[in-house]
């Protein structure tokens, strides 16, 4: 049976647009492989960069807002604290800013051959997943060395909070590609926007400084997850699951925002790029 | 049976903003809000690069499409590889799909020979197991043996293009769409890989869709070819009818018209001056395409603006390589002389030029023999010669195994022992 194509002006939305992407999975592979190959070529230390970033963020942070700042962590130590932040936050952020310049970045391959667009941006969070996955190895040995036990919850909603994280930043990624294609001020803006949002997201703090308005900050769903990880993995307090669950419902709205713009702006924008 | 690409009423509209020459930003939009309402009333210009194209290919076909620059042929491949959206109309396609619009799309410098092979073949659209079996026989076209493992910024360009054309050969899709990209490449290369080419789709019984500038190309690929202009199928049918209309439809188009420019004259005394230059052959005045074989008059108009005893040269090269020379004092003796304002026209005329199919571009050149140059207009014609076949064999003649043809008689003894 041959695959028959039909190609016509834009259409909406269709379940063949899924079908598509599961069909070009291989493909998904290869762009994510070549994105962690390239990225850290021609750098002396190579992948361990990927260790670097978390450690010296770790390090740096302890020293000014753990020792002197004396942030408070709810009772658990400074540097583990700020680390669960930090492996997060590097994830969503890192993936925010590389999915919103890959349709750029890749622009001699998508004006010479056809495949679905969004596997751009799929491969590159695939790509900065890979990176966080190796950044949980440093995790795991803080965890062994302060003498953390995460419970059965902490271990089964992981995942969870991976997704939510991987969904959060696809949306605003997707979104943040296609107002690239169009208006080129997105490269410049972006380096600012990502470090206000970290201002937002309690990276360095914890979300008890908030109060009674911390519920507030759950819109951002890395504050519901970091805060998550935290309370499940440092057993400081209970896991408030209300905030979880604003955080899923604002990520998953985020990603419906982020395709469906990107789905409007991906038929024409070999025309504009 | 149904035919493999079915194209119906086809149609791509641009428009074209003349407000903003460069990518609007931002800051235009939220910096004059009422500007940008203004200009979104002014209506942008709509091009039709596409107008309403139809027709089928069966399997197996060998479909050429040519026409000038800017008539829609990047257009119409771009729809029909998806990477653009058609504004109206409907395209068909059975099979496998892949397009071909540049020599290593995919590439990443930083990733070695091998690397490259399988992410450029994947991006192509195979996948990484039919990479895998075709992959002694990429290296082997390709003849990158020994840098497999080097990354490609370290390959020549030679090289890279290679590679490149040896993963897209080994393409199994059902239907293969390619642009030119035959063009790069030294003429041996390009030799093999239309060799390469005409191998592969005999042997498999592909459809494939060629665009090309190059006629003789097309005329030995393609079986069928459709001629596009201002975006219109104006030609469809068999190859050698529809070239030869596109030919004939082409000519009185030749002129590369620098004359008109503001040349400048650096380093030059305009003591006299080329004003225009004309070339009649064959009964058509600057034709595109020469017939080799019938008379060409090349005519220089010249206007002195002081007295002065001259020579007109006019050299024939094909790319930068000189073919013909002409000097009409050092070579043919002949005075030419003009007074203050006088006016005169030189004509060269060659009863047979005989060139191999090619592209050529004439210089002209005015000088004073030992003394200042005159005037010098590098490109003053571009022309190019589509077949030359004196014994109408049906061998055409190309820059391939020639740059010219002598009239010549083979003579055969038989010598019985």
């Amino acid at each position: 049976m041959k695959k028959i194509t039909i190609i016509k002006p834009r259409q909406a939305f269709s379940w063949q647009d899924i079908v598509e992407i599961w069909d070009c999975r291989e493909l998904l592979y290869a762009l994510a492989l070549r994105d962690i190959k390239v990225r850290y070529k021609q750098t002396i230390v190579g992948v361990a960069w990927v260790l670097f970033q978390p450690v010296v963020s770790m390090v740096v942070f302890t020293v000014f807002f753990g020792n002197f700042a004396k942030m408070p962590t709810d009772g658990a130590p400074y540097p583990i604290f700020v680390l669960i932040g930090l492996i997060f936050w590097q994830f969503f952020s890192s993936a925010v800013s590389d999915i919103s310049n890959c349709l750029i970045n890749n622009n001699s391959i998508i004006s010479k051959v056809y495949f679905p667009r969004v596997l751009f941006p799929l491969a590159t969070l695939l790509a900065r997943f890979v990176d966080f996955l190796v950044a949980c190895l440093i995790l795991v040995g803080m965890m062994i060395y302060y003498q953390f036990m995460p419970g059965l919850t902490g271990i089964l909603i992981f995942p969870l909070l991976i997704v939510v994280t991987a969904i959060a930043a696809l949306g605003l990624g997707l979104f943040f590609a296609s107002l690239n294609v169009k208006y080129r001020d997105v490269k410049f803006v972006l380096p600012y926007f990502i470090q206000m949002l970290m201002f937002v997201t309690p990276v360095v703090y914890s979300t008890s400084i908030l109060g009674k308005y911390g519920w507030i900050m759950a819109i951002n769903p890395l504050a519901g997850v970091i805060k998550t990880a935290r309370s499940e993995f440092l057993h400081s307090y209970a896991t408030n699951w209300t905030q979880l669950g604003i955080s899923a419902i604002a990520c998953v709205l985020m990603l419906g925002v982020g395709w469906l713009y990107f789905r409007a702006v991906e038929r024409y924008s070999v025309d504009t790029i | 049976m149904s035919p493999i690409i079915e194209v119906k009423n086809l149609a791509k509209r641009y428009l074209i903003r003349h407000e903003h020459g460069d990518y609007i930003t931002l800051r235009d939009k939220v910096a004059h809000p009422i500007k940008a309402l203004k200009t979104k009333v002014s209506k942008p210009e709509e091009f039709w690069a596409l107008n309403d194209v139809s027709f089928n290919v069966e399997e197996g076909e060998m479909l050429g499409i040519i026409g000038h620059n800017g008539a829609g042929k990047s257009t119409l491949l771009k729809i029909l590889s998806r990477i653009t959206p058609p504004t109206k109309g409907e395209a068909k396609l059975r099979g496998r799909v892949s397009s071909l619009l540049e020599v290593g799309t995919g590439f990443h410098p930083e990733l070695s020979g091998r690397e490259n092979i399988f992410l450029s073949g994947i991006i192509l659209g195979m996948t990484r197991l039919e990479v895998a079996k075709k992959f002694d026989e990429i290296v082997e076209f390709s003849g990158v043996e020994k840098f497999l493992d080097t990354p490609v910024k370290y390959y020549s360009s030679g090289m890279s293009v290679r590679l490149g054309f040896a993963v897209a050969a080994n393409l199994d899709s059902e239907v293969l769409i390619i642009d030119e990209v035959l063009a790069v490449g030294d003429a041996e290369f390009q030799e093999k890989c239309l060799g390469k080419m005409s191998e592969v789709t005999a042997r498999q019984g592909r459809t494939i869709l060629f665009v090309s500038h190059n006629m003789s190309a097309i005329k030995s690929l393609c079986n069928k070819c459709i001629c596009l202009k201002d975006g219109k199928d104006v030609f469809y049918g068999d190859v050698q009818k529809v070239v030869s209309d596109y030919l004939s439809m082409s000519n009185g188009e030749g002129l590369v018209n620098i004359l008109n420019r503001d040349r400048g004259y650096q380093g030059l005394s305009a003591q006299v001056k080329v004003t225009n230059f004309e070339v009649t052959n064959d009964g058509v005045t600057n034709p595109l395409y020469i017939n080799p074989l019938a008379k060409v008059e090349f005519k220089v108009t010249i206007k002195a603006t002081a007295d002065v005893d001259f020579s007109v040269v006019l050299s024939i090269k094909e790319a930068l390589r000189p073919i013909l020379y002409f000097n009409s004092k050092e070579i043919s003796k002949i005075k030419l002389s003009l007074k203050k304002d006088e006016e005169m026209e030189v004509s060269l005329s060659i009863d047979q030029i005989s060139l191999a199919a090619s592209n050529y571009n004439i210089d002209c050149d005015l000088f004073t023999p030992g003394g200042a140059r005159h005037d010098y207009v590098a490109n003053i014609y571009n022309f190019s010669v589509v077949s030359l076949d004196p014994y109408s064999s049906g061998f055409n003649i190309t820059n391939r195994c020639a740059v010219y043809h002598v009239n010549h008689q083979w003579n055969i003894n038989k010598n019985n022992i």
